[in-house]
């Protein structure tokens, strides 16, 4: 056994951190909007080569696997970057890879396919079969909610029901594409996101990813992918917040003493960085699980989500109030963290979906 | 024992419904439900301040003889829980919970006479300027000097944390009239129209993006002595009894209020699979959590009002017991409003939430507020003395032996 990092992900690792303390800082990350991201995302694509990372060698990827994509989300957790990457990599990638898609998994490994799931139409994420959003022969109509990074976008995916069947298949809209009128707005976290209203979009032919009716088995197995991705992230952004909060508590002194000397304050964050090592321990426990084996893949998952979901909360609540007045500021980047903890939380459907899959397959 | 409300008091719940069905109107209404920090914008609240002085409802905790409403502790409690519970405004307290009260123990009748009647009327807006960057759970340590001048004190410094200051015309502060042994004794209490010469307010944006708070620098300000309140080196006794207002207060009518808002929010059926995030085991449960957590808050709250009426003090740990406990239900009711939203919790309603703002949220209706609410609600553990210094303070009524 070992857990350690391969020494080519160890080099890839330190590569993004490089290239991150280069090219992403919090004046980017909080007030660059769109055009930065566009900048980071052209930025790593070009230079690192990274959104190749786990496209098969047949359509010009590296080939990488889930530990990669983990190596990766867990550099960008730690420095709030690239939000597009997870869409994109994680969640396209595997759909691509499920539906044989080669000419599409090499636009992704180039970089110019940036990709944002249009899947929701009301707060709550469809977990079963059926949307509202049809395709007919006039084209897709519906409205899609809290669509993250659709004005980033060069793509969007789309669920919608063709005629005759009782579950939805995915799209693969350009987001240019006439008839879609996109409502901008942004989340808490700074993402740029959009409410879509399909008025009748053309839908070609190759559009369709997958089967018709395919949409929601390909969207689960996708989500999943998406959702480790997420963990790693979380647990970048766990590392960073501990960090930041022992630098702040050793720096500052009330009552004649630096805050670390109060034990009460010790003992949090000794529990913060047990939260942090749980989430760790079911992140690998789920990287290293066979995916062949759909059933204990599905409870690694959704028990790692679980967890991983209560750490990012816990760390990122006490890593605020430890900050005191400080920490709720837009100023310091801990308040950032904790709204992006909020967002990676909620994304694929939130911790309470994935419990109930979780309780589900203990049969 | 007996839980009950006198008929007295059952009767002045309906007055206080009657008055807030006729007075709460629209406009003032839809004001406060664009207010998710601390208090009401001062266009709302300050609308709705002035219309409950005209009914004489202006200062429900102060006594009769200085404007105030006369009301015991259960009619004030009503009276909190009945706004709340009606979406009024939440006035400002800085005038009326916190220096009003001082001004009544310490000040002199020249300071009394001018003050109190213009905190009444809204006139006077005031900004509680205690912390400073390096004193703040450590308030003691405060530094800011006032250097006496003649028949003025000359202040130079800053505090930090300043709520409201881009508001106010008024600033009460602690300041350091004296380099003393023990760092409380050498601390003086005064105040200062904002705009005196020397006065620079600086906003601090906070996580949810309002502009609620300051930074505020003093360059060589000169404050009349006439303006000191209380004798030199007594602030410290004076800021103590003002913090007992401000760590009292109705948290569970808050908190009830955004549960009732996830539960509206929870039973909206999905058009397509008619399916309720209440029927959701998972919801329920967290829902059900936080009921809990305010129910029992709520009890204290009534322990609280019911040791205030047969006139015995409330005493410090009953205020740390009702600031810990309330704040910690106020943060995970607005959470489970965030959680009764699914991904429309995650969207920035700032645009909305501006004063005056036509924009509707994105999402329901219900989702203008809870998500801001539960950023600004990470803040309640922090002021008012954070929950870590409440627990010591508890702890040393254990060790004690005065409680349980
Ligand atoms: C939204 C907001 C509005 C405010 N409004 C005002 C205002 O209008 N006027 C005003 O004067 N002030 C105001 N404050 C300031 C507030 O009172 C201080 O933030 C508070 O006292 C905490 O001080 P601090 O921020 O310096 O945190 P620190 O004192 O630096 O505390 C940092 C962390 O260390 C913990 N800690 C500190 N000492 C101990 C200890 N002995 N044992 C265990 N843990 C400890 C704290 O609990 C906290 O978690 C406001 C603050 C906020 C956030």
């Amino acid at each position: 056994m070992n857990f350690d990092l391969s020494e080519e992900q160890v080099i890839l690792r330190d590569a993004l951190a490089g290239y991150l303390s280069h090219h992403w800082d919090q004046q980017r990350h909080n007030q660059g909007g769109v055009p930065a991201r566009k900048a980071l995302w052209d930025g790593i694509a070009g230079e690192l080569g990274l959104m190749a990372i786990a496209v098969p060698e047949r359509a010009g990827g590296s080939g990488g696997g889930l530990d990669d994509i983990m190596v990766v989300a867990q550099e960008l957790g730690r420095c709030l970057a690239l939000d597009g990457f997870i869409p994109t990599v994680a969640y396209g990638g595997n759909l691509f890879t499920a539906t044989g898609d080669l000419a599409r998994l090499e636009t992704i490994a180039s970089g110019a396919m940036v990709l944002a799931l249009a899947h929701a139409e009301t707060g709550l994420l469809p977990d079963g079969r059926a949307v509202a959003t049809t395709v007919t022969d006039t084209g897709l109509t519906g409205v899609k909610v809290m669509v993250a990074g659709a004005q980033l976008a060069s793509h969007v995916i789309v669920s919608a029901m063709e005629p005759g069947q009782t579950a939805y298949s995915l799209y693969l809209v350009p987001n240019d594409a006439p008839g879609i009128a996109r409502q901008d707005f942004n989340m808490i976290d700074g993402q740029p996101s959009s409410e879509l209203t399909l008025g009748g979009v053309a839908v070609g032919a190759d559009m369709r990813i997958g089967a018709a009716g395919a949409g929601p088995d390909l969207h689960r197995r996708a989500a999943d992918i998406a959702t480790v991705a997420h963990s790693a992230e979380a647990v970048g952004m766990m590392e960073t917040l501990i960090r930041t909060t022992v630098d702040y508590l050793q720096g500052r002194s009330q009552f004649g003493q630096k805050l670390a000397a109060f034990q009460v304050l010790q003992h949090r964050l000794a529990d913060m960085v047990l939260h942090l090592e749980d989430a760790r321990s079911m992140l690998f426990q789920t990287v290293l699980a066979d995916q062949g084996d759909r059933d204990g893949f599905e409870r690694a998952v959704t028990g790692m989500k679980v967890k991983v979901a209560e750490a990012l909360r816990f760390v990122s609540q006490q890593a605020v109030q430890l900050h005191g007045g400080m920490g709720i500021t837009d100023e310091l980047m801990v308040g950032h963290f904790f709204k992006r903890a909020m967002t990676v939380n909620e994304a694929y459907g939130g911790p309470a979906a994935f419990r109930k899959r979780y309780e589900k397959s203990l049969g | 024992m007996d839980a009950r409300l006198g008929d007295t008091h059952v009767r002045f719940r309906q007055e206080v419904r009657a008055f807030l069905d006729r007075e709460l109107t629209g406009d003032i209404r839809e004001g406060a439900r664009r207010q998710a920090g601390i208090a009401a914008d001062p266009s709302v609240g300050v609308a709705w301040q002035k219309k409950l002085n005209a009914h004489g409802w202006g200062a429900p905790a102060w006594p009769k003889e200085y404007g105030g409403t006369g009301w015991d502790a259960a009619q004030r409690q009503i009276f909190d829980e009945e706004c709340i519970r009606a979406g009024a405004p939440s006035v400002w307290v800085s005038g009326l919970q916190l220096l009003g009260p001082v001004v009544m123990r310490f000040g002199t009748s020249e300071q009394k006479a001018f003050f109190l009647p213009r905190i009444l009327d809204s006139e006077h807006y005031w900004a509680q300027g205690f912390s400073e960057p390096g004193s703040g759970s450590d308030l003691a340590s405060l530094q800011m000097p006032a250097v006496r001048d003649g028949d003025d004190y000359v202040v130079s410094g800053t505090k930090i944390w300043t709520s409201h200051a881009h508001w106010a015309n008024w600033i009460f502060l602690l300041v350091r009239t004296e380099k003393t042994a023990n760092k409380r004794d050498g601390i003086t209490f005064m105040v200062t129209p904002a705009d005196a010469p020397g006065i620079t307010v600086q906003p601090i944006i906070s996580m949810s993006g309002e502009h609620e708070t300051n930074q505020v620098f003093f360059d060589n300000v000169r404050i009349p002595v006439r303006y000191r309140i209380g004798a030199e080196g007594q602030g410290w006794d004076i800021a103590k009894y003002l913090l007992e207002f401000e760590r009292s207060g109705a948290y569970a009518a808050l908190s009830q209020s955004y549960l009732d808002i996830a539960r509206r929010n929870a039973r909206i059926p999905d058009p397509v699979t008619g399916e309720r995030l209440w029927d959701d085991p998972c919801f329920r449960r967290d829902y059900a959590d936080a009921q809990l957590r305010v129910t029992a808050q709520s009890w204290t709250e009534k322990r609280v009002i019911s040791a205030l009426s047969s006139g015995k003090n409330a005493g410090d740990a009953l205020a740390s017991i009702l600031k810990v406990r309330g704040t910690e239900a106020q943060q995970a009711s607005f959470e489970v409003s965030v959680t009764s939203l699914g991904a429309f919790g995650m969207a920035d309603q700032r645009e909305a939430l501006r004063p005056g703002s036509n924009t509707p949220p994105i999402g329901p209706e219900g989702a203008l507020q809870p998500t801001a609410r539960h950023l600004n609600g990470r803040a309640a553990s922090i002021y008012g003395g954070s929950n870590e210094i409440q627990r010591n303070i508890l702890f040393r009524f254990i060790a004690d032996g005065r409680i349980p």
